[in-house]
């Protein structure tokens, strides 16, 4: 399944499955591992099933991040030891909170199960 | 008097030694079709210590029951079948001494093992000593737990037929029923069942009559027994759903008796349980393993069944657990006398039946469950170290409460499901509940003006000279209150719904008190007409009672709300996801 954006298509993926996705336009959800100031070019983050990676931003951060889940959308770099994302954009959800298990299920599910409702024809 | 049976003649002949003219009893005879036009009659034959089935009697027409007849010339024949090598007892010439009317003496099956064991002793002097199994267990342990465990090879209860009567088995009684009358016109007795196991599969095992009080206490749940000699038959699927084709029967020739040392190589009964919280979703007449804490205990209660017109006894028990989540059990008849609740008793009961009581569930013992209290297993101690640090004082959701509110019991459902489930054609009508979004909330006639006493509620006739007039309580009072009964529609993907929703639920979506709803509707009207506007598009889980009416001869289906929840997205999602992996296989 993927998401629209910009006139882009995005798969929505966790860590594990990155391998899948080399070279391809990703969505991944995280938590922000490490303190990342404002003006910074890369984050940390933990993805939903906790894998590491690496975010290389486009633009400068424009605040402070630290424990926050955030979305990523981007092209998938690096997907082997220290995951690499090339980020086009970014999401802070602003809070700390967020369902981590339900949306890593839903990779699972949505990278696995047929989409019936897909207009395509193959 | 009778003349003496010579007591232990039949170990000496079958061991082959010579017995000059041995006086045993004929215990019953059955004659044995063959072409030839001799008759031949199959013997069990009684020397008053051991009896033998394998005898064989010719060249008489027949001998009564119980006779006592003088062996005068007999010879053992060797019969070999498939694998080994039957001896068989062949009667030539005999002599009726007497007949008599019944056995004497309680014989004990004169089997390989006994022979085997006294084949290397010397011949010893026998004696009139009568044995039976229960009353005097240790005897036999000694020489039958000896000789079973180490001469026989032991059946597994899986390999059991009818067409195979030389088997021992070792097996654990899981489970044992309550003893049973019955009555009909042939007579009355009474009987009881015990469920056997082994690690190959499992069996039920019923004793009847004078059997079933010899063995009643002594056989006993969790315990390790060995079994031979009853009688196998297929099973009565109707009363007896362990997964066995075959049920056997005890009988005056089988043997029972206790394993002395329990190795743990028969498996302990295994309990799978479902925690209270999960009983919500289960369908009704699941039998499940269960325990739980017995928070609360009523009275019992006496009372007269409408269908068998029986007088009947029960007692409910209000059991919690981990899942924080308590749920009502009934217990019947004489479980329910000696249920005794006093220090919250930990409760196990396998085998109890989930029942549905006005939208909520229940559970119930039937006649194949089995009830434990404070069970020697680790689930009962954890639960009790859980119930005496928090679970004493925490809150719990009672799944047996009769509206469906605040709990998750009913049945999710989408709407069009509802539909196309035909909901509503029960008595007490169907719950249900669904995430759905408002599309609209009808002002028209959502208001009306209600008796002021605080629990009528009843719509007053307005007076039109400042009194008001509710029926019910045939008074007129100068005020009235304002009450909420909407009529709502409510989509989800699949369709959409009428609803109605009364003035507790309507607040909660509206934000608003019927109140203030009412006068800001006579205020303002389309001030009031905005609070039913902005509820459009709120997402709630609803929970609903569904139920067929019929209004002029025409059938309805009436959907009310019975109570309105803010959605847990959390929660929800978990539940959605459960289903997935359900419909696709795919673990979450
Ligand atoms: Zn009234």
């Amino acid at each position: 399944m993927t998401i629209m954006s910009s006139g882009k298509q995005y798969s929505i993926v966790n860590g594990a499955q990155l391998p899948s996705f080399m070279g391809k336009n990703v969505s991944v959800i995280g938590v922000v591992a490490k303190y990342a100031s404002a003006g910074s070019l890369s984050l940390t983050i933990n993805t939903t099933d906790n894998i590491a990676l690496t975010v290389n931003l486009n633009k400068p951060l424009d605040k402070d991040l630290n424990g926050e889940y955030i979305e990523v959308r981007g092209v998938c770099e690096n997907a082997r030891e220290g995951k690499i994302i090339k980020a086009e954009e970014y999401f802070s959800f602003n809070n700390t909170s967020f369902d981590a298990k339900s949306h890593n299920t839903l990779c699972k599910f949505v990278n696995s199960i047929p989409n019936g409702y897909s207009a395509k024809k193959n | 008097m009778p003349p003496q049976l010579s007591t232990g003649a039949l170990l000496r002949i079958m061991k082959d030694e010579k017995v000059p003219e041995p006086i045993v009893q004929i215990l019953q005879s059955k004659k044995i079709n063959c072409n030839s036009d001799k008759e031949r009659y199959r013997l069990l034959i009684s020397d008053g210590k051991y009896q033998i089935s394998h005898a064989m009697l010719t060249g008489v027409s027949g001998v009564e029951n119980f006779s006592i007849i003088k062996m005068k010339q007999y010879h053992l024949s060797e019969l070999s079948s498939s694998q080994k090598i039957n001896k068989i007892l062949l009667i030539i010439g005999m002599e009726v001494l007497c007949s008599m009317d019944e056995k004497i003496g309680n014989p004990e099956q004169l089997t390989d093992q006994v022979i085997a064991s006294h084949s290397s002793s010397e011949a010893k002097p026998v004696t009139n000593t009568v044995q039976s199994v229960p009353e005097q267990p240790r005897d036999l342990n000694q020489s039958l737990n000896q000789s079973l465990s180490e001469s026989r090879v032991i059946s597994q209860i899986s390999a059991l037929t009818p067409y195979h009567n030389k088997w021992v088995i070792k097996a654990r009684v899981s489970n044992k029923s309550q003893m049973r009358t019955w009555s009909n016109s042939r007579g009355e007795g009474k009987l009881f069942s015990v469920d056997l196991m082994d690690e190959s599969g499992e069996i039920r095992c019923t004793a009847f009559r004078d059997l079933a009080d010899k063995y009643f206490n002594y056989l006993q749940v969790d315990k390790v027994y060995y079994f031979s000699k009853c009688q196998l038959k297929p099973a009565n699927k109707q009363f007896n759903t362990l997964k066995n084709d075959y049920e056997m029967t005890i009988g005056n020739e089988t043997v029972i008796e206790e394993c002395l040392n329990d190795d743990g190589l028969v498996p302990q009964v295994k309990y799978s349980f479902v925690p209270i919280s999960s009983v919500a979703e289960l369908a009704v007449g699941a039998l499940i393993d269960v325990i739980g804490v017995c928070k609360e205990v009523s009275d019992i209660q006496n009372f007269t069944s409408r269908t068998t017109n029986r007088e009947m006894t029960k007692r409910d028990v209000i059991l919690v657990d981990q899942s924080k989540t308590s749920i009502t059990l009934t217990l019947w008849g004489s479980q329910a006398e000696s249920f005794d609740g006093v220090n919250n008793p930990v409760v196990l009961v396998r085998g109890a039946k989930v029942g549905e009581f006005g939208g909520g569930k229940t559970l119930s013992t039937v006649m194949s469950s089995q009830m434990k209290i404070n069970p020697d297993i680790q689930e009962c101690h954890k639960i009790k170290g859980w119930f005496d640090l928090e679970g004493k004082e925490s809150d719990v959701k009672n799944l047996s409460e009769r509206t469906g509110s605040g709990s998750f019991q009913s049945q999710w459902l989408y709407l069009k499901e509802v539909q196309d489930k035909g909901l509503g054609n029960s008595e007490r009508g169907d719950y249900f509940q669904t995430l759905a979004t408002v599309l609209l909330m009808r002002s028209e006639n959502a208001i009306y003006k209600a008796c002021p006493t605080p629990d009528c509620n009843k719509k007053v006739v307005d007076l039109e000279n400042g009194m008001y007039r509710c029926e019910k309580c045939n008074r007129e009072y100068p005020n009235f209150k304002y009450r909420l009964l909407v009529s709502m529609n409510i989509g989800d993907f699949s369709g959409n719904q009428w609803v109605s929703v009364f003035s507790g639920e309507a607040e909660k979506i509206l934000g608003k008190t019927s109140q203030e709803v009412g006068l800001a509707m006579e205020d303002n009207s389309e001030a009031g007409t905005a609070i039913f506007q902005n509820a459009n598009f709120k997402q709630f889980i609803f929970k609903c009672r569904a139920k067929v009416e019929t209004y002029n001869d025409e059938q309805r289906l009436k959907i009310v709300v019975v109570n309105v929840e803010n959605v847990d997205y959390e929660k929800h999602s978990g539940q959605l996801c459960k289903e997935i992996a359900e419909l696709t296989g795919i673990s979450a």
